[in-house]
């Protein structure tokens, strides 16, 4: 039966393997001429690590970690309480927050560009409210956006991680004195890191490559790691396949760097008390 | 078990059937399909579908915001495109780099009614390899309402003094040579300069103006005029002419400094699918009422004389989309840069990548 | 006499139509055992939700030595739950899992050592303080889900059914260990359970539950000789029921033999207060004795239908040829006792006192 995993291999070699090596010897290019001299060169990697490529590599680094982290934060009371109803309103409202992501995502972030930009509703409520706030063409519109964008993927996932929850566990740990914190920290916490981990994950890698969000909210001024790889293989100026791959190498590399810190993270939180007594047993 | 098994036979009957009526449609019909490669909203729809009917075909329209972009795609195998609409300076690269087609000139008897000037245009002699097919001039775009002294000349345009009295409502193309051309034009320059002191120059005033500026975009920047999301901006000629129907304060003004003259033309790239159909659609296109109808609905100038001659004089008459002899005296074309257009991607790239520089004093500019 | 600990005063749960709870009171002392007992569906587990916090009643009160707690939220209730499943916290070790509700109660870390210490001796699980609750075995997570709800030294234990996934012999030790437990803390506990040998083995009392309502509560002893409706007596032990006519507040007469019997004083009279008032008298086993011939004035011809050797005693379902209910069943010690074979007539002899009479079932 091994050869089962045959079909997989087979496509991960083709699809996924040799694109990305391909993608890593394109990025040792000097220059993006089709006929450059073969040699191994890391000057495009210079030119992403020095400024303003790495402020760009950097802001759009720390601007996916907090997008994400607020779509955890904010889908997860949401999906708690929906966890907790009885059957039929949860697949109510599993639904409901779901179904955004039946429509083409570029037309979802269209309407909120529509709302946000300068003559849009949500602009012009805001400045009766008194806040003269620029929702496109900005950095914090483009944050919105990213929010809004990936908030209706992690629905159904953290869902289906309260879901397997054991509930007398919780009411246990509320029977003998913890109150809601004291259960989240202690009980819900620790053993529902796992899942968060990978919902975190789940929205933080498309977000350092994405690029339709900062274009079409952003309006071309707010310059992201996704966006500037747009340009180098396909956007307006000459493009630069070999400086795309370098860079495209650097996203998987920051990717990569969460990942291992994420999961080391989860390690260093399973701090046990030892019973100091049993040593002597 | 069984009913993953009911479900299996659904999924590969619902496929399989899919896939044979897809099959069947195409076949039964034996249409071919016209794959056209062009500018957002630069022909005529009804044009396109009595294309389709008069020939049987199938006519699927891709659009580009920018002849560098076009490149890119054609350049990286682009999806079999039969006709493209690239613009005057590019032609030049494309032949060197055969990239185009020769035309098979027999087969578009209505060349015969182009302008005489477009006869024989400077970047393709003879017209061996490109037709072309609308040329127009890229200006200001203000607001009258909203934009109480309006710029008559890229200088003024670019003074950050009016610019934030719109700011954030101002945008430029995304198009490098074009906004680095009306920088350049801005300080008294060559359009088609590559000379590192000007182009830092040019440079020096887009950073300072960037920060007034809310998008660059080539797509949607004529619909947001329309609702005064923008109330100033970077535009082509026929779209402001089309977009005046919708919002009557719009104006449309050529730069007193100089402006670009564009022709956009049509071809036929090496790698087309359908050649002969390609031939076939460019002779419908030029065919003199075809053609004054695409002109009336783009608004932009035709190549086409005889659809010229055919126009009502209310476009006619339309200094933006024709514009008089003084005015035209004031055009320039964009030339073919070479390798040396690397200078004006790099601080294309730049302008685009920095954040914006703080506004100098007019003092320091003067350098 | 203990003081009541807590108290049930007419505490209803209702949802839509159904009635869950019908206004049930009752009292737990300070120190003692006592069982909540009946079958599936009784209301008994939302009882002991409603006591323990996690649910509220539609009507009625909970108190608390005189204090209404009703609203409290379970974890500032000086009470701490057994879990059916145990709802030992997978993530934790032994060790921490029972200091938890310590820890909770931010006692330190030398009160936690001891106590811990202590609920594990109590409960045999030493050893096993560093493992892993997941390699624990049902009756060894048993045993810490009850270490670590007497280690913050709640007032009172609730127990929800917990011994119901454990085997039979396992469950018989672990009932002695509870027990024992119980009386060796002096705590109070609160247990609930189906099985009513179970409740008897443990209880100093035991509320009886049916369909929402309080049927009794009493020791077993009383439940056992004196079960005052007629679905305590057949839920309690095994319960043979006789149509008799009652004829005066003592006596009850058997038509069809004509046999008399005193009955318990009781005060049920027909509507009308008149007699002769239809009914049945209880008889259990033990009240029942298998002769082979009539001896004494008592006696009924029977058939034996079926005979069960069950170790300690013989147990006989015998019928009374022409009579409704048709089966009855009579235990006699395996020794010292005439056998009876299947098919053979015998005579059944009645105790003629002590008896209880319940009056007929109007059809529900």
């Amino acid at each position: 039966m091994r050869w089962w995993g045959m079909p997989a291999k087979i496509w991960m070699s083709c699809f996924i393997l040799l694109p990305f090596l391909w993608l890593a010897l394109l990025s040792l290019q000097q220059t993006p001429a089709v006929n450059a001299p073969r040699q191994v060169d890391l000057h495009q990697y210079a030119r992403a690590l020095s400024p303003p490529f790495s402020n760009i590599i950097f802001n759009s680094v720390l601007t996916s970690l907090l997008a994400a982290l607020l779509v955890l934060l904010i889908a997860l009371p949401l999906t708690w309480r929906i966890s907790r109803m009885p059957q039929r309103k949860r697949n109510l409202w599993l639904a409901l927050f779901t179904i955004p992501l039946g429509l083409n995502f570029v037309v979802r972030v269209y309407a909120w560009f529509v709302l946000f930009r300068p003559e849009g509703l949500l602009t012009k409520m805001l400045l009766d409210l008194g806040f003269d706030v620029a929702l496109v063409s900005s950095q914090l519109g483009v944050f919105i956006g990213l929010i809004y964008g990936y908030l209706p993927l992690v629905f159904l996932p953290l869902y289906s991680i309260f879901d397997k929850l054991n509930q007398s566990q919780i009411e246990a740990a509320q029977d003998l004195g913890a109150n809601l914190l004291q259960r989240w920290w202690h009980i819900i916490l620790p053993e529902t890191r796992l899942g968060l981990m990978a919902c975190f994950l789940f929205v933080f890698v498309p977000m350092l490559g994405e690029y339709l969000i900062p274009r079409m909210i952003g309006g071309g001024l707010v310059a992201t790691l996704g966006t500037q790889i747009e340009s180098q293989f396909l956007g307006s100026g000459r493009p630069n396949w070999p400086f795309g791959a370098a860079l495209s190498l650097c996203l998987l590399a920051a990717a990569a760097l969460v990942l291992l810190v994420g999961f080391s993270l989860l390690r260093w939180q399973k701090s046990e008390r030892k019973a100091s007594w049993s040593l002597d047993l | 078990m069984r009913n993953v098994k009911i479900l299996g036979a659904f999924v590969a009957a619902a496929v399989v059937g899919g896939v044979g009526l897809f099959a069947l449609k195409n076949k039964s019909s034996g249409q071919r399909t016209l794959h056209l490669y062009t500018w957002t909203d630069y022909i005529d729809k009804q044009v396109l579908a009595e294309f389709e009917r008069k020939h049987n075909v199938r006519v699927i329209e891709e659009t580009f915001p920018s002849n560098e972009v076009m490149i890119s795609k054609l350049k990286a195998g682009g999806a079999g495109f039969d006709v493209i609409v690239p613009s005057d300076y590019m032609i030049a690269t494309m032949k060197q780099d055969n990239l185009l087609l020769k035309l098979p000139r027999e087969k578009i008897p209505n060349l015969t009614h182009l302008s005489e000037r477009f006869k024989n245009v400077s970047y393709d002699a003879g017209g061996e390899y490109v037709v072309p097919y609308m040329w127009g001039t890229t200006g200001i775009a203000y607001n009258s309402k909203k934009v109480e002294n309006p710029p008559k000349s890229w200088k003024e345009f670019f003074e950050t003094t009016r610019a934030q009295t719109a700011e954030k409502r101002i945008s430029l193309l995304d198009d490098p040579r074009e906004v680095i051309g009306a920088a350049l034009k801005a300080n008294g320059l060559s359009l088609n300069s590559t000379q590192t002191e000007e182009l830092s120059k040019a440079k020096m005033t887009l950073l300072t103006f960037k920060p007034f500026v809310s998008r660059f975009d080539t797509m949607s920047y004529k619909d947001l005029l329309a609702s005064d999301d923008l109330w100033m901006a970077q535009a082509y000629s026929g779209d402001i002419v089309k977009m005046q129907a919708q919002n009557p304060e719009l104006r449309y003004v050529i730069p007193e400094d100089g402006a670009t003259l564009w022709v956009d033309n049509l071809a036929i790239p090496v790698s087309a699918r359908n050649p002969e159909l390609a031939a076939e659609f460019i002779n419908f296109v030029m065919a003199p009422e075809i053609n004054q109808r695409i002109a009336l609905s783009i608004h932009y100038g035709t190549t086409n004389e005889k659809a010229r001659e055919m126009l009502p004089a209310s476009e006619l008459n339309n200094a933006a989309i024709y514009p008089p002899k003084d005015v035209e005296a004031r055009l320039e074309l964009f030339t073919d840069l070479g390798n040396a257009v690397e200078a004006v991607d790099n601080v294309w790239a730049e302008i685009r990548a920095s954040d914006a520089v703080p506004a100098e004093p007019p003092s320091a500019q003067r350098q | 006499m203990n003081s009541a600990l807590l108290a049930a005063d007419c505490i209803s749960v209702r949802m839509g139509e159904r009635v869950i709870l019908n206004e049930v009171s009752l009292e737990v002392r300070e120190g003692e055992f006592f069982s909540l007992l009946g079958p599936s569906g009784c209301g008994k587990t939302t009882l002991l939700r409603i006591i323990a916090g996690f649910s509220q009643p539609s009507s009625g009160r909970l108190m608390w030595q005189g204090k209404d707690v009703t609203r409290l939220s379970p974890q500032h209730r000086d009470l701490n739950l057994v879990f059916q499943n145990y709802a030992l916290f997978p993530h934790l070790n032994v060790f921490e899992n029972v200091a938890f509700g310590l820890r909770m109660q931010k006692q330190s870390e030398p009160v936690v050592q001891t106590r811990v210490r202590e609920a594990l001796a109590l409960v045999r699980m030493e050893s096993h303080a560093l493992r892993r609750v997941t390699e624990l075995s049902g009756g060894q997570q048993q045993r810490i889900a009850l270490a670590r709800a007497i280690a913050p030294r709640p007032r009172m234990v609730l127990l929800d059914e917990p011994l119901g996934a454990l085997d039979l012999q396992l469950r018989k030790d672990m009932q002695w260990e509870l027990k024992s437990l119980q009386r060796q803390l002096g705590m109070t506990f609160l247990y609930v359970t189906h099985d009513q040998e179970e409740a008897f083995a443990m209880s100093d009392r035991i509320a009886i539950l049916s369909g929402g309502n309080i049927e009794q509560v009493s020791t077993p002893e009383i439940l056992y000789s004196r079960p005052s409706t007629r679905f305590v007596a057949q839920f309690i032990g095994t319960a043979n029921f006789i149509p008799v006519d009652k004829m005066s507040a003592h006596k009850a007469r058997h038509l069809s033999s004509g046999l008399e019997f005193d009955i318990c004083t009781s005060d049920e009279r027909d509507s009308a207060g008149n007699f002769p008032l239809k009914g049945e008298l209880l008889f259990r086993p033990e009240q029942l004795c298998l002769r082979k011939t009539a001896s004494a004035a008592t006696c009924l011809p029977v058939t034996i239908q079926m005979r069960q050797f069950l170790g300690a005693v013989v147990r006989y379902h015998v019928e009374i040829p022409g009579s409704k209910p048709g089966l009855l069943t009579i235990d006699h010690s395996s020794v010292g006792h005439d056998t009876f074979a299947p098919g053979e007539s015998a005579y059944v002899e009645l105790a003629t006192a002590n008896l209880c009479f319940f009056k007929e079932q109007s059809r529900r």
